[in-house]
């Protein structure tokens, strides 16, 4: 079962998935569960719903549902925690655009500096407020 | 050899089709003048029929150089064309003046004119070969007898004239039109080439984000976990900061893009690969 405290990150790049959660792990002591795509997503089911953050990058690579697809999901299933989309992508890309208009999402940029991944993993809503339907 | 811009190209395909359905019109309608002239006393076949034959041969010279057509080329066909016209048409509007009964004067040649405002390859082209309907008109006018001239209906030869202010109008706001076409083709396929330019470059940097987000989020590891490595790790991050600047240079491109429905889920490593 997932904490409130673990991450979920979702990235279609293996290395960028490795060191992200090894710097999860070695900075800020919590769990980051690493997954590829919206299918390891759904197979991961439960242990997702239960992280307190989860950053989503938007592309998952060609004709592979996106990550937007699974913030629909991640909500569709009672996630309240705090969702984060992840892009190398142009502001102005129909995808990063549709990302914004959800309202609920922040959006950044890649490459995320290290104070703005801290603000991201700290500033999240409590579980207690928030607890997965 | 250099390749011939896509503008350049379709003007030259267009100026060759003009001067090919030109040639057509002289193969398929001079030949008819023997129906329409059948019953004239004396009136010779070989005029229409040479007209008609040429106009062939110059359409067959048009299509072996289909691939490559010139200004030059197309401008020598349509005028070569035009002229072997004019002299069958001097030849059998004797026969025609000279028949009993009313013969309405230079049809072909008012015709003509109308043909050469659609068809010309060029402004300059249009108005010699117009100045040659209408001088060959006068000039055939002038060496008819008086009593054959007096024969003629009102207002002729002055009607071509007409026929003449009305092709020049047509020819040059057709040139008119074809140029600004031309223009704005150009214009579409210079945007389009910097749109690709500009989607080369932000694939580029798209593709080198997560790259450098994993070689950015690595340092902070290594300094959190071997602090005896700073100096390394800083020039690693000076190296890294130097890469974002160019990052933040290819940011400019975003807004040139119209961004369509391929672009929802791009592959970039397949564009960078390319």
């Amino acid at each position: 079962m997932g904490h409130l405290s673990d991450v979920l990150f979702l990235d279609d790049d293996d290395d960028l998935r490795a060191t992200f959660a090894d710097l999860v792990k070695t900075i800020y002591a919590r769990e980051c569960h690493g997954i590829g795509s919206y299918r390891e997503l759904l197979a991961l089911g439960e242990q997702a719903l239960h992280c307190g953050v989860a950053i989503l990058d938007i592309n998952l690579g060609p004709e592979a549902p996106s990550g937007i697809d699974s913030y629909g999901w991640l909500r569709k299933h009672g996630f309240h925690g705090r969702i984060v989309f992840l892009t190398g992508h142009a502001a102005t890309h129909p995808l990063v655009v549709e990302a914004k208009r959800l309202g609920d999402a922040e959006v950044v940029g890649k490459p995320v500096s290290l104070d703005r991944l801290t603000s991201m993993l700290e500033d999240q809503p409590s579980y207690e407020e928030h607890p997965p339907q | 050899m250099m390749p011939v811009p896509a503008h350049e190209l379709q003007q030259s395909q267009y100026r060759w089709r003009g001067a090919l359905v030109a040639c057509a019109l002289n193969a398929i309608g001079m030949p008819l003048d023997i129906l329409v002239g059948r019953d004239v006393p004396g009136m010779p076949k070989w005029p229409s029929l040479m007209s008609g034959v040429v106009g062939l041969l110059l359409a067959g010279a048009l299509l072996v150089r289909r691939r490559h057509p010139t200004y030059r080329l197309c401008a020598t066909v349509f005028l070569l064309n035009n002229a072997v016209i004019l002299v069958a048409l001097w030849i059998t509007s004797g026969y025609y003046a000279a028949a009993q009964g009313k013969w309405i004067p230079f049809q072909a040649n008012k015709l003509g004119v109308l043909a050469v405002a659609v068809l010309a390859p060029g402004l300059a082209t249009g108005l010699v070969t117009i100045a040659g309907f209408v001088g060959m008109a006068f000039l055939r006018y002038l060496v008819l007898s008086t009593e054959l001239r007096q024969r003629l209906p009102i207002g002729e030869p002055w009607a071509i004239v007409i026929y003449a202010i009305f092709a020049v109008a047509m020819l040059g706001y057709r040139v008119h039109s074809v140029a600004l076409a031309r223009r704005m083709f150009r214009m579409r396929t210079e945007s389009i080439a910097t749109q690709r330019m500009a989607r080369t470059f932000l694939a580029l940097r798209d593709f080198t984000n997560t790259p450098l987000q994993t070689i950015e989020l690595a340092v902070k590891i290594v300094r959190a976990r071997c602090p005896s490595l700073t100096p390394l790790v800083d020039r690693i991050d000076r190296s890294i900061d130097r890469l974002y600047r160019l990052n933040h240079a290819f940011s400019a491109y975003e807004s040139r893009i119209e961004w369509t429905e391929e672009d929802t889920s791009p592959d970039t490593s397949a564009l960078v690969d390319r």
